[in-house]
């Protein structure tokens, strides 16, 4: 007896209503008018000529687009994997009760609650001045004189994704700490009864049991790290000689730098592209993880 | 479980939730309807000036109260908004875009030029002629008036000149005992003796969000050279500008340009030289009173380059009218009006430009300052533009400022591992990909 | 709340102790040089003997409008959060508990929707909005922030509820009530961990947002925090004191909000619902 009545679905229908004509109204005009830019090549007053798909080919035969793309994917992945390591090994640490927990608890929050425009301006100068403490540290360790966190190319695609994990564990620490505590404990006593290691416990108990929200964790970790444009720009701004430039900040600059909103925005349609990709595989892998448990 | 079923009332019911949405919709549609028909302001009603921040906290009230204070025989006001530089782009467009536009507004160099181009301004041959005949026109510094001028229209008015000098730190000089330079050889020198005690000699901001390449450019139309030719088309790699670029990589490679510049902003340059960690630095007027106010500063003579010349680089700041204005003549006024009316403005040291008009040099602020009276009198005269050996100015200047390919420009001279060849050929090729047309 | 394995020793628990400290010391570097810049003056940090002080603060509180600004902020997040949970709750239960295609169809649509990149779309919806009066003020932006944190919100809605077995709702129904007064009266009254969740998410979002507040905002009355410090930030290139204390200033509601909040977001919330117990 799912929804079957009528009286129901119409419940059901006025309860969607709101959320429905919200995002319709909202959403309707942009992505018009969105795609009617990229199949011009006029500016953001004048709507210029109409090209087809030009304005996609274009895109796809510039080298910078590529570019972008390979370090977007690098990206995404690391901040993914990275965010996710550490917020799931943290949470395995506090739910241990040692003193000062749960002050702990909230302090480590603080990366991802402190305003990016805040800790951006921090890891510049903590990173990118010669005078920082980290090129300081370095220098002090004999590591080098001068290192180039925020502009030696490769450095700086490092020092990204290490800002973007520090960023987002909290986030993660957040959803696999409330997936560990729905684990049934008694589990963990009879394994042990059973002889299996902590190793074995971690890997045959908690990691299954805890995949489905590691799937939704990744999914949502994907879609905020693929669009987000503050965490690079802020911190290097596509720099240096677009080494950093990600697929949405190189929209950015097509549209807001380049004044070339047909293409920006054929860029931004390929961005969606890809997340629907990666978001469907990633829902896939749910699917599955569902049926087992 | 039946028996849990809480029988309190609470105010929501069904019905409840859906008046509630209907309500709220209901109240959207009538907002809509009320608002929202561009407003053409007709003659003797109030308009709107858009002004960029060009001082310090104080400008925004006092230009605004400035502002407030004018009212036209017809009843005409003008309402003052400033504008951040942060996006101003994007604010600039998106007004444009939805017919919100101002009537009025300051900018960057050279956004009358693609503005005027794409429709979106009124040309402002009308204020040209009231500054002739309330006599202010010939005020103006020679060439300041004319530069904005485009396909036989004015489309903006000088407000203010904007001009990089090289700022030194005596103090530092005469630690490293070593002479004001005159001439290239002679900043090298400076830059070598600074070395020794543990100072960089110059600084140039790498970093994509920054306009860096004003540290830069100088250096080659310094050298006579510039990335334009005489019909203002990009023709970047000449002998000239080859010459000025290994010159700068040569300072890095010697060490006396820190290479973490290349991500650099320019408010982290100005930091180091408040810090004494830089001996000089191009900067605007001003400058010393904004960025640097507890450090003792000055600017030096322009140099001359290897063969001889001598130049510098300046932007005027323009006013712009909008396209959709009922009350052109009001508007007009209003611009003649302002152009004299922010003399006293100057007085405020913050303001980080300078004045476009010979009378203002008067003005207190501008006559005391010893790195103001520096720039006017021997900066601005041998400035050009970025269109440089180009006579006119043109739209496609405005892309070129914000172009990535810019920026990169900038970073790879710091990065000092690409040939200067291959550097400005890249810029070269980038150039002519842009809009150019006139 | 449980925790793991008691068999560890007193000893050991301290050693997680001063381990976790250092490296939160270390974790919360970038921070901690945000608190100091803020309590030194011309935030120059700890250099030379430099003393702490308050000046930064008094600044910010006396010769700027970060304080107006605090509150245009607090409205706008606070008035964001409520919104997005009166709407995405009751959706998000539709999206749990009916089975047709056309609202699983809805909720990949709000999916995608939220996967679009908001930048490009900023200069349409301000031309939108615009025509609507809704620019330059405050309530147009939080009905943009509604908008974006609908679809999240309603995804997180729906997989709490799932948790919650229809069966209650059912032997309701049977009992004569109807199906919004069986949402009412007993999912709803047992999800205020998830309805907390969606509250403080949303808060966040619409606390910290930077982009859409500095195209849609012109006049300073009507400035929240991010664009405030931002404006700050280029009037003050070189003096960082008062920067980082408003940054300071800014981070404080969100943190509190946290502080107090933060069992509802863990017990049970979003996560505790997926685990699928």
């Amino acid at each position: 007896m799912k929804g079957g009545s009528r009286r129901t679905g119409f419940t059901y229908s006025s309860l969607l209503l709101p959320s429905l004509v919200l995002v319709a109204l909202i959403n309707a005009y942009p992505l018009v008018y969105a795609v009617n830019a990229s199949l011009h090549d006029g500016s953001l007053i004048q709507q210029g000529d109409f090209v087809g798909l030009g304005n996609f080919g274009s895109v796809l035969s510039d080298p910078a687009f590529w570019a972008s793309t390979r370090f977007t994917l690098i990206f995404v992945v690391a901040s993914v994997l990275g965010s996710w390591a550490l917020g799931t090994v943290l949470a395995l640490i506090l739910r241990i009760r040692f003193p000062g927990r749960s002050l702990f608890r909230v302090l480590l929050l603080l990366p991802w609650i402190v305003p990016i425009v805040a800790t951006s301006t921090s890891w510049a100068f903590l990173l990118g001045t010669s005078s920082g403490a980290l090129p300081t540290l370095f220098r002090n360790l004999g590591l080098g004189d001068n290192v180039l966190f925020l502009g030696d190319p490769v450095l700086a695609q490092i020092t990204v994704c290490v800002f973007k994990i520090w960023i987002s564990f909290p986030f993660t620490l957040l959803m696999m700490g409330s997936a560990l505590e729905g684990i049934d404990q008694n589990i963990y006593e009879a394994a042990r009864v059973d002889g299996a290691s902590r190793w074995q416990q971690f890997t045959r108990i908690t990691l299954p049991m805890t995949a489905r929200t590691t799937y939704v964790t990744w999914i949502l970790m994907a879609i905020f790290t693929i669009n987000d444009f503050p965490s690079v720009w802020l911190l290097t701004g596509g720099g240096p000689v677009g080494a950093t430039q990600t697929m949405v900040v190189y929209a950015y600059n097509l549209v807001f730098s380049e004044f070339l909103p047909g293409l920006g925005i054929a860029v931004a349609i390929l961005i969606t592209g890809l997340l629907v990709v990666v978001s469907v595989l990633l829902y896939r892998m749910i699917r599955r993880s569902f049926t087992i448990a | 479980m039946a028996s849990q079923i809480s029988t309190a009332t609470s105010g929501l019911t069904r019905r409840g939730f859906l008046s509630g949405t209907a309500g709220l919709g209901a109240l959207a549609f009538l907002t809509a309807c009320g608002a929202g028909e561009k407003k053409t302001a007709a003659a003797g009603s109030q308009f709107t000036f858009w002004d960029m921040q060009w001082g310090g906290s104080d400008y925004a009230k006092n230009i605004g109260n400035l502002v407030g204070g004018w009212k036209a025989s017809n009843g005409a006001a003008a309402k003052y908004q400033n504008i951040p530089w942060t996006n101003w782009y994007q604010t600039f467009t998106s007004a444009i875009a939805a017919k919100t536009a101002p009537a009025v507004s300051s900018g960057a160099a050279f956004q009358p030029f693609q503005f005027y181009q794409q429709g979106a301004l009124e040309a402002s041959d009308g204020v040209i002629a009231k500054l002739k005949t309330a006599g202010i026109y010939d005020d103006f510094l020679p060439g300041t008036i004319d530069t904005l001028k485009y396909n036989g229209a004015y489309v903006g008015v000088p407000y203010h000149l904007s001009i990089n000098g090289l700022f030194y730190r005596p103090d530092l000089l005469d630690k490293a005992q070593t002479a004001v330079p005159k001439n290239w050889d002679e900043f090298r020198a400076l830059c070598k003796a600074l070395k020794t005690i543990g100072v960089y000699g110059y600084s140039i901001p790498g970093s994509p969000k920054e306009t860096g390449y004003q540290q830069v450019l100088p250096w080659l139309v310094n050298n006579g050279g510039g990335w334009f030719n005489e019909q203002g088309e990009p023709d970047c790699v000449t002998d000239r500008n080859i010459e000025a670029v290994e010159f700068l990589q040569s300072l890095v490679k010697d060490g006396y340009i820190n290479p973490t510049n290349v991500s650099y902003t320019s408010a982290q340059s100005a930091a180091d030289f408040a810090a004494g960690h830089i001996g000089t630095v191009m900067a605007g007027p001003n400058s010393d009173l904004q960025s640097w106010p507890k450090v003792k500063s000055a600017v030096m003579s322009p140099l001359t380059g290897p063969h001889g010349d001598k130049g510098a680089l300046q932007w005027v700041d323009p006013l712009m009218i909008y396209k959709g204005n009922a009350n052109l003549s009001d508007v007009e006024d209003f611009v003649v009006w302002f152009l004299d009316a922010i003399k006293p403005a100057f007085a405020d040291g913050t303001y980080n430009r300078v004045p476009a008009r010979k009378s203002f040099e008067e003005v207190a602020a501008v006559k005391n300052s010893a790195s103001t009276q520096m720039l006017i009198k021997e900066w601005v005269p041998i400035a050009k533009s970025v269109a440089t050996r180009s006579p006119d100015l043109f739209p496609a200047l405005n892309s070129v400022e914000g172009a990535p390919a810019t920026s990169t420009f900038t970073a790879q001279v710091v990065q000092a591992t690409l040939s200067p060849q291959a550097i400005l050929q890249q810029l070269q090729d980038n150039y002519e990909k842009l809009h150019y047309g006139k | 709340m449980t925790s793991t394995s008691t068999s560890k020793g007193p000893r050991a628990r301290w050693a997680i102790t001063v381990a976790m400290t250092v490296f939160t010391l270390i974790v919360l570097g970038p921070i901690i040089d945000i608190f100091v810049k803020a309590l030194t003056p011309n935030g120059t940090g700890l250099i030379n003997g430099a003393t702490l002080t308050l000046d930064n603060f008094t600044f910010v509180f006396e010769q700027t409008n970060m304080l107006h600004y605090l509150w245009n902020s607090l409205a706008v997040a606070i008035a964001t959060s409520l919104i997005a949970v009166v709407i995405g709750a009751p959706a998000g239960y539709v999206i749990s508990r009916s089975r047709s295609r056309l609202v699983s169809g809805y909720s990949l649509l709000l999916f995608v929707i939220q996967s679009l990149p908001v930048i490009v779309f900023v200069v349409p919806m301000f031309i939108l909005f615009s025509s609507l009066g809704l620019v330059d003020n405050l309530q147009g932006i939080v009905i943009v922030y509604v908008s974006s944190a609908i679809p999240i919100a309603c995804w997180m809605m729906s997989s709490y509820f799932d948790t919650i077995p229809q069966s209650l709702e059912e032997a309701a129904w049977v009992d004569g009530a109807t199906v919004f007064g069986g949402f009412r009266r007993i999912v709803l009254r047992n999800s205020l961990p998830g309805l907390m969740s969606v509250a403080i998410f949303s808060f966040l979002a619409a606390w910290n947002d930077y982009l859409i507040a500095l195209v849609f905002l012109r006049s300073d009355a009507v400035f929240t925090l991010p664009v405030g410090l931002q404006q700050f930030f280029q009037q003050n290139q070189v003096s960082w004191g008062p920067v980082m204390a408003a940054a300071v200033l800014m981070l404080a509601p969100p943190a509190i909000v946290f502080g107090v909040f933060q069992r509802y977001f863990s017990i049970g919330g979003i996560g505790g619902a997926l685990a699928g117990t």
